[in-house]
C-alpha cells in the first residue's frame, strides 16, 4: 500500500510544516518562549491565588499597574524596554498598598481594593490619553502584545520568571502553612506576615511579566484558569501546581499558533485556550461528581 | 531568668527542666475596654488533662488563646515550661473554627506533616523519619487508613483527630483544644475524650475549653470554672458546687434537686459571644 504510506508520511510532514513555520521568525520564536515563561509562573504563583480567593485582589493588582507604565511610557518616549521596570515599581507599591489597605480599614477589604484600583487605573488612562493618537498603545497596555517582545524583554521576563518560581519552591511548606492555616502557622511561630507580603509581591512581579503577552485586562485569566483547571483534575497541591504549570505553557504556545494562523490577537487567543481547557476539564473531570468540596458551582 | 536566645526552642529541650508544664500567673485580659480575664492563676504538672468550663463570654477562648501565644496578656505573665508561650514550639492549639479551607487540595498525611515543618527549619524537606512520625502520630489517633484521604471528606470527629495528629507530629507537649466536642455525635465525642487519656500517658498536657458540664465531671481529672475571673480550680467534684455554679452562671443556670442528686442546666449554645469575631 504504497499509496496510503505517501499520504501518511505526506499529512505528518504538513503538520511538522505548521509546527516548525512560526521558528522561522525571530520574532515569533521569542513571543513563544515568553508565553512558556509567563503561562508557568503565573500558573504557579496562581495557584496560590485561587486557592486563597485573591482573584479580585489579582485583577486590581494588573490594573493599578497602568499609571506606573504610563509614566514609563511617557519618560521614554519611543524607547519602550525601560517600562518593564517602570511596571515592577508601581506593582511593588501597589501590592504593598493593598496590602496595607486590607489589613486595617473601615470598609471591607474588596470595597478598599476596588477603590485604589479603579482610581489608579482612571489615572494611568489620564496620562496615557495626553499623548496624541495613544489608542494603539493603549491597546497594547490594556491587551498586550507577545509578538513586540525584544530580545532584552525575553531576558527579562525569562529571569523575573526563574526567580519567582525559585522562591514558590524554597519556601513551598511555609507557603503551604500559612496559606493553608494562619493560625497554626503562628503557633509554629513562622513569620506570617513576611510571607504574606512575599506571596503579595510575587504575584505583582509575576503580573509585570505578564503585561507583555496578556496585557493588564486579561493578566487575571492566566493566574487563575490554569490553577483552577489543575484543580479540577487533582486533589494533592504540589501535583496541582506543576499540572497548572503545564497548562500555563500549553495556554501560552497553542494561544500563540492560533494567533498566527488565524490572525486573531495574541492576548485574547491565549486566554481562549486556557478557557477552553478549563471548560474541557470542567466537563469530564472526577471531581465534578463530589458535590462537597468544590470551589466552582457551574 | 533569661530567655533562651534561639528563636525556636524544640520541645524536648524544654521537657528536661522540673517544673511546671505550665504556669499562669494573674493573668489580666482587657479588649476594646472590656475585661476578657481577671487575675487568673493556676498551674498544671505534666500530662495533667483540665476542663475549663464557664458560661459564654466567660473568657475561655480568650484563655486558650494566651496560653498559645498568640495573645499577649495586658497583665500577668504565662510560663510554658519556664517559657514565654511565644518563644517555642512546644504548644499546640486548636481552636473552635479552625481557620481552615477544607478544600485545600491536601490529604490527612500531607496536614499531618504539616506539623513537623517548624522541626525541619527553612529549606529543608521532610524526609524517612519525617513520615514515620506522621504515621505514629496518626496510628496514635486512630486514622492511620485515613492518611491518604482528602481532607473535604472528612467527618467533624475526624477532623479533630487530624489536627490532633498534627500536635504530636510537632511533638507539641502542650495541648489547647476549644470546644472540640461541639457539633460532635456522642459517640466521636467519646472517642476524642478516649484519646486525651491516651495522650495523658505520653506526657501531654491537655486544656481543653468545655460547654458540656458532665462531661469535665466525668473525664477530666481537673477542671477550671471561669467566669472572666477564676471560680474555681482543682477536681471537678470539689469545683462544680451548687454555690460556686451559680457564681459562674447566674441566672443561665437551673438547679434541681431530683432523688438521684442534684441537676445542673446550663446555657450549652456554644454559639454564643465567647467566640471573638473581629
Amino acid at each position: 500500500m504504497p499509496s496510503a504510506t505517501h499520504a501518511a508520511k505526506e499529512g505528518t510532514t504538513t503538520v511538522v510544516d505548521l509546527i516548525a513555520s512560526p521558528f522561522a521568525y525571530p520574532f515569533m520564536v521569542r513571543a513563544l518562549l515568553a508565553a512558556a515563561v509567563v503561562g508557568a509562573t503565573c500558573a504557579v504563583v496562581g495557584t496560590y491565588v485561587v486557592l486563597q480567593g485573591m482573584a479580585f485582589f489579582g485583577d486590581a493588582l494588573a490594573h493599578s499597574i497602568l499609571p506606573g507604565v504610563a509614566v514609563g511610557y511617557l519618560v521614554h518616549r519611543g524607547n519602550r524596554e525601560p517600562i518593564l521596570l517602570w511596571a515592577l515599581g508601581t506593582a511593588l507599591v501597589a501590592a504593598l498598598g493593598v496590602g496595607a489597605v486590607s489589613r486595617r480599614g473601615r470598609f471591607r477589604e474588596d470595597t478598599a481594593i476596588g477603590i485604589v484600583f479603579a482610581g489608579m487605573f482612571a489615572l494611568g488612562i489620564a496620562l496615557i490619553s495626553t499623548v496624541r493618537g495613544y489608542a494603539v498603545d493603549l491597546t497594547h497596555f490594556l491587551f498586550g502584545n507577545v509578538l513586540s517582545v525584544s530580545p532584552t524583554d525575553l531576558g527579562l521576563t525569562a529571569g523575573i520568571g526563574g526567580l519567582v518560581v525559585l522562591t514558590v519552591v524554597l519556601f513551598y511548606k511555609e507557603f503551604l502553612i500559612v496559606s493553608f492555616d494562619p493560625t497554626f502557622a503562628a503557633t509554629l511561630r513562622l513569620r506570617t506576615g513576611l510571607f504574606r507580603y512575599l506571596l503579595l509581591l510575587l504575584i505583582a512581579v509575576t503580573v509585570v511579566i505578564a503585561l507583555k503577552a496578556v496585557g493588564v485586562a486579561l493578566v487575571l485569566a492566566m493566574l487563575i484558569t490554569p490553577p483552577a483547571t489543575a484543580y479540577l483534575l487533582t486533589r494533592r497541591m504540589a501535583r496541582m501546581m506543576a499540572l497548572a504549570a503545564v497548562l500555563g505553557v500549553l495556554s501560552g504556545v497553542a494561544g500563540l499558533y492560533l494567533s498566527f494562523y488565524l490572525g486573531i490577537a495574541s492576548g485574547a487567543a491565549i486566554v481562549l485556550v486556557a478557557t477552553l481547557l478549563f471548560l474541557l476539564a470542567l466537563l469530564f473531570s472526577p471531581r465534578r461528581q463530589g458535590a462537597r468540596g468544590q470551589i466552582f458551582t457551574l | 531568668m533569661r530567655e533562651i536566645p534561639t528563636h525556636r526552642a524544640s520541645c524536648s529541650d524544654l521537657l528536661h527542666r522540673e517544673g511546671s508544664a505550665v504556669e499562669v500567673r494573674t493573668v489580666s485580659v482587657v479588649r476594646a475596654g472590656k475585661t476578657a480575664l481577671e487575675g487568673i492563676t493556676f498551674h498544671l504538672d505534666p500530662g495533667d488533662l483540665l476542663a475549663v468550663v464557664g458560661p459564654n463570654g466567660a473568657g475561655k477562648t480568650t484563655l486558650l488563646q494566651v496560653l498559645s501565644g498568640t495573645l499577649p496578656p495586658t497583665s500577668g505573665e504565662v510560663r510554658i515550661f519556664g517559657h514565654r508561650p511565644a518563644r517555642h514550639i512546644c504548644i499546640a492549639y486548636l481552636p473552635q473554627r479552625p481557620g481552615v479551607d477544607f478544600r485545600f487540595p491536601v490529604t490527612v498525611a500531607d496536614v499531618v506533616m504539616m506539623g513537623r515543618t517548624a522541626l525541619l527549619g527553612p529549606l529543608r524537606r521532610p524526609g524517612g523519619p519525617d513520615r514515620e512520625r506522621v504515621a505514629e502520630a496518626l496510628s496514635l489517633v486512630g486514622i492511620a487508613p485515613l492518611a491518604r484521604r482528602p481532607i473535604d471528606r472528612l467527618s467533624g470527629g475526624e477532623q479533630q483527630r487530624m489536627f490532633i495528629a498534627r500536635a504530636i507530629a510537632q511533638e507539641a507537649n502542650v495541648l489547647l483544644l476549644d470546644e472540640p466536642l461541639a457539633g460532635l455525635d456522642a459517640p466521636a465525642q467519646e472517642g476524642i475524650l478516649e484519646l486525651l487519656g491516651r495522650l495523658r500517658a505520653e506526657q501531654i498536657t491537655s486544656i481543653v475549653a468545655l460547654h458540656e458540664l458532665d462531661l469535665a465531671q466525668a473525664h477530666f481529672p481537673l477542671a477550671l470554672l471561669l467566669n472572666v475571673r477564676a471560680i474555681g480550680f482543682g477536681p471537678p467534684g470539689e469545683v462544680f458546687t451548687p454555690v460556686r455554679l451559680r457564681e459562674a452562671y447566674g441566672t443561665g443556670l437551673r438547679l434541681f434537686d431530683t432523688a438521684s442528686g442534684s441537676i445542673a442546666l446550663s446555657d450549652t449554645c456554644c454559639e454564643g459571644g465567647d467566640h471573638d469575631r473581629r
